[in-house]
């Protein structure tokens, strides 16, 4: 499909749009969650999973899910003894997940930190294990939607 | 609402005096001027990424459901079961549905039709909903699931129960959003 440019009318209408929550709480987008699950444990550096983009879409900057069945090694949360997972854009580092589940539940002590980021076709969205102390079995969800 | 600033190019950033969002940005999607998509930070009322769509006159919601939301899997090698190959985390409401399945292995199990062929569980939060059947032919499968549905924070666990020597395997799972 060939590209089409915004024609000045277009332009001009988007200034009349109303931008409030009420008005735009029916409005949806296109899903494309980026989903990863690993069996077993990995060690410091290993890349995990990769994908590799077929079609244009964003990473949300929340909106992300984990869950993991092996805490790390048993330092409080916040230690440094966390499992810290690093995402990567074709090698470049867009954020970073947090694990540190000791004494935690599997899911709610995941924490992300993830800048919004637009992925083209042929672009490589790379999971690797910056330092895991012995997590295992760990899952992400990356909320994204298509462009 | 007033005080807006329209840059014309790909990405348009919009200075909000009126509305209740603290930051939208407006963006144009790739091969058609008659959608935009929005990033409202700040605002999770607002769906992220909702769709603009211009109607001839004027910008609207687009407010066309979304339906599809399917999920493969796959395994390489040999499976030990039993074994958890796969969990996916919900982001978002999905249901998956009853039928519409569809799978395939590299190599076949051992015996034909359960419990001499492979099975695999899918199961909610550990909860079982569904198992899948192999023993035949590479798209032998048989989807016997219930139609369930997730919301955020939902696990989909997908466990081998019996092998029976079946390797290389994928199959797809038919949802929908919700």
């Amino acid at each position: 499909m060939a590209q089409q440019k915004i024609r000045q009318e277009q332009i001009e209408d988007l200034g009349n749009f109303d931008f409030s929550t009420a008005n735009l709480a029916g409005a949806v987008g296109v899903p494309y969650d980026v989903a990863m699950s690993s069996v077993g444990t990995f060690n410091d550096g290993s890349i995990v999973a990769t994908q590799v983009a077929a079609r244009s879409f964003r990473i949300a900057s929340s909106g992300h899910q984990g869950y993991t069945s092996w805490s790390p090694d048993g330092s409080p949360i916040g230690s440094p003894a966390d499992a810290t997972i690093t995402v990567l854009h074709n090698g470049v580092s867009i954020g970073t997940i947090t694990f540190g589940g000791v004494g935690g539940s599997p899911i709610g002590d995941f924490s992300f930190s993830i800048t919004q980021t637009d992925v083209s076709p042929g672009d490589r969205i790379e999971f690797e294990l910056t330092s895991g102390n012995n997590i295992g079995d760990f899952s992400i969800t990356l909320r994204a939607e298509t462009l | 609402m007033g005080g807006k600033t329209l840059i014309p190019q790909k990405q348009l950033n919009l200075d909000l005096q009126d509305s209740d969002l603290t930051n939208v940005n407006v963006s144009a999607l790739n091969n058609d001027a008659n959608y935009l998509t929005i990033d409202a930070t700040g605002s999770p009322a607002v769906q992220q990424g909702a769709r603009l769509v211009y109607n001839g006159t004027a910008w609207v919601p687009d407010t066309t459901p979304v339906d599809a939301y399917d999920i493969t899997i796959h395994a390489f090698g040999a499976i030990t079961a039993p074994q958890q190959i796969a969990l996916i985390m919900a982001v978002r409401d999905f249901r998956i549905e009853a039928t519409g399945h569809t799978g395939y292995a590299g190599t076949v199990p051992a015996g034909t039709g359960s419990p001499a062929g492979a099975e695999i569980e899918l199961r909610k939060n550990g909860t079982p909903f569904g198992l899948i059947v192999y023993g035949g032919s590479p798209n032998g499968f048989s989807f016997n699931i219930t139609e369930t549905d997730f919301t955020v924070d939902d696990r989909l666990e997908i466990v081998v129960l019996n092998d029976d020597g079946m390797e290389d395997f994928g199959f797809t799972l038919k949802g929908k959003v919700t």
